[in-house]
């Protein structure tokens, strides 16, 4: 208790330097939260929706598609008429996929060409607007940031030339029937989505697809040669380039942490060398060296404390708002190349305050007690006098 | 030990290792305080005034030799049994009054009743009486950096007799100040050592402080060069 009530005194004595160091700890406390709230959002929001516009209940695929090599899909497509029932109920939603050239403006450009159902009913996915009736030409839909990438506009015609199933070439005209914001670049960068049955006779493909997507809940009891992808599956993806993405995040997180540790080596370590003449006159006056070891390691502690408690105060406004309204990141996300909304709602847990709350003042303690040896092995009669002379070895 | 003899020194010898073998502070000293002295060591610097009286104040340990300080042998006290020594007993004024200056004059002065664990009560009121001993009850609530080099020295003799302890260690306790605050603080030890019948030891080699002493020992090169036992 008394130690308790010295340390608190020591820090209230320091008045302005105190005050500073707890803020500073407080800061860090809130920036680390928020910064880990951050990340959990984007996580979150990236996976709901991946899934809301791309992965729905998960995929059946055909075993040659492979998304991360898309350069020959001509062996990965089959028939889905063993499922049409599901593929009637919108159990199922077909999608077939083939490479294409297509030439905005006279230029070539590769990209892939992707039938989807106008009236599927799995995705939040602008597919109705396929639905436009268009002599000989094709409507497409396509994303910003494939719309930026060919530089069209809405309405614009192109020419998109392909192979069917013997490897024929072929070319028709399409128009760009609706442009979508999207923020799932896996169905907008590079592709080109036009009806399905549309695309199932330009190749010769009838009733054929790359991949289904199932309805949540929905399985195949007999997939035969359907490859099953669950959505966790799919979304893990995501997860794994986030947390490809938050190693970046972590170096900044540890320059945090390092901050903190900083504010209170400050005061705790290098108080050994601004207070050794305070050390040796506590000593003088009846304490141990080993209580004044204690009362520094608790003061440092107490800062740890202090600036948690402060944290909380500040924090909690500064979370709640930023959780409600979100944060606005504008175009820098897009440049993140990541599936997710420039308006980022972090996402704070109990748990994951805790643990950087715990974690922190963990750490505040370990460098709190780094005094302790050398305190105990300052000799106190030089102590009193300001001096710096070490017990050697052995000394009494 | 006679029940009257504070401190017994007993061929006491103090070296401080160094690289090339030790340096000898204190080269057999036999010496006896008796309860109310005002004595003084003196002698030049590096004599080994201040490790004698480190040694006395439990703050050091004799190389060889014994030391005994109110009945305890310093020799044979753990570190926790020569705090709780100082705590009660002693009370230590620096030459550069070594208060806290993260505290108030008030609190400097209560820091060892907080160690002597009195209630709050208690405190106060010893605290008051010490700082009107050293007339400084009106800049209780001061910092130590507002006050001047004999108000802070006052306040580190306030700090040291507030537990009313047996024995009080001045190390050149008037080396820092000018020659009326060196009179105005001599005045007060030499009234609480009167009044109170507290023990005085200084260090010093302020020619002030030594007209004033009962009893000066000279210390020369870490011996004992004399001993004027005939003021005492």
């Amino acid at each position: 208790m008394l130690l308790f009530k010295l340390a608190y005194r020591n820090i209230r004595g320091a008045g302005l330097r105190s005050f500073l160091n707890i803020l500073v700890m407080s800061i860090i406390f809130v920036l680390i939260v928020w910064m880990q709230g951050l990340y959990e959002g984007v996580t979150v929001q990236a996976t709901t929706d991946m899934i809301r516009e791309d992965v729905a209940g998960g995929h059946y695929r055909h075993p040659a598609y492979d998304p991360n090599d898309l350069v020959d899909l001509m062996e990965a497509h089959q028939s889905y008429q063993p499922q049409q029932k599901a593929v009637d109920r919108h159990d199922l939603e077909p999608v077939l996929m083939i490479n294409a050239s297509v030439y905005p403006n006279g230029r070539m450009q590769s990209a892939l060409l992707k039938g989807i159902r106008p009236d599927q009913a799995l995705l939040d996915f602008p597919a109705h607007e396929l639905k436009t009736q268009m002599d000989g030409v094709i409507p497409a839909l396509i994303g910003k940031r494939m719309a930026d990438m060919m530089q069209v506009a809405l309405g614009d015609e192109f020419i998109i030339q392909w192979r069917d199933r013997q490897g024929t070439f072929d070319a028709a005209t399409a128009r760009i029937v609706h442009i979508m914001t999207t923020i799932v670049p896996t169905i907008d960068a590079g592709q080109i989505w036009i009806p399905l049955k549309r695309l199932q006779e330009m190749t010769g493909m009838t009733d054929e697809a790359t991949y289904m997507i199932a309805r949540p809940g929905f399985q195949l009891q007999d997939p035969q040669n359907w490859e099953y992808y669950s959505q966790d599956e799919l979304v893990h993806s995501i997860v794994n380039l986030m947390e490809t993405k938050s190693s970046g995040g972590m170096f900044l997180y540890l320059i945090l942490l390092l901050m903190a540790m900083l504010s209170i080596f400050d005061t705790q370590v290098l108080a050994i060398f601004k207070r050794r003449k305070e050390i040796g006159t506590l000593v003088a006056l009846g304490m141990t060296q080993k209580e004044v070891s204690r009362l520094f390691t608790l003061e440092g502690t107490m800062f740890g404390l202090l600036g948690a408690a402060l944290a909380v105060i500040l924090g909690i406004p500064i979370c709640l708002y930023t959780w409600r309204n979100g944060i606005n990141f504008g175009p820098v996300m897009d440049s993140f190349n990541l599936a997710v909304s420039p308006i980022i709602y972090p996402i704070y847990t109990p748990e994951m305050i805790a643990a950087t709350f715990i974690l922190v003042l963990f750490l505040v303690m370990v460098i709190s007690g780094i005094p302790a040896r050398k305190i105990a092995s300052l000799r106190p009669t030089d102590a009193i006098a300001g001096r710096r002379i070490y017990k050697v070895r052995g000394e009494k | 030990m006679k029940e009257s003899e504070l401190i017994t020194i007993d061929h006491l010898t103090k070296v401080y290792p160094t690289g090339t073998g030790g340096f000898k502070a204190l080269k057999d000293i036999n010496l006896t305080f008796q309860s109310g002295e005002f004595s003084g060591v003196v002698g030049p610097s590096g004599s080994g005034k201040t490790t004698l009286l480190n040694i006395i104040g439990t703050l050091d340990n004799p190389t060889e030799g014994k030391a005994s300080v109110l009945g305890r042998s310093v020799n044979d006290l753990s570190s926790k049994e020569a705090a709780r020594l100082r705590n009660h007993h002693i009370g230590f004024i620096f030459q550069t009054y070594n208060l806290l200056s993260v505290y108030t004059v008030y609190e400097n002065v209560e820091f060892p009743l907080l160690l002597l664990d009195y209630s709050s009560d208690k405190r106060e009121k010893m605290v008051m009486d010490a700082l009107n001993w050293v007339n400084l009850a009106d800049k209780k609530n001061f910092r130590p950096s507002q006050l001047s080099g004999g108000e802070s020295q006052r306040v580190a003799i306030a700090r040291a007799i507030v537990k009313k302890p047996e024995l009080i260690l001045a190390d050149e306790p008037t080396a820092n100040l000018d020659a009326k605050n060196s009179y105005l603080i001599l005045e007060i030890m030499e009234k609480m050592n009167q009044e109170l019948g507290t023990t005085f030891i200084f260090a010093t080699h302020d020619d002030k402080v030594m007209k004033s002493l009962k009893r000066t020992i000279s210390l020369e090169d870490g011996r004992v060069a004399g001993d004027d036992l005939a003021k005492a």
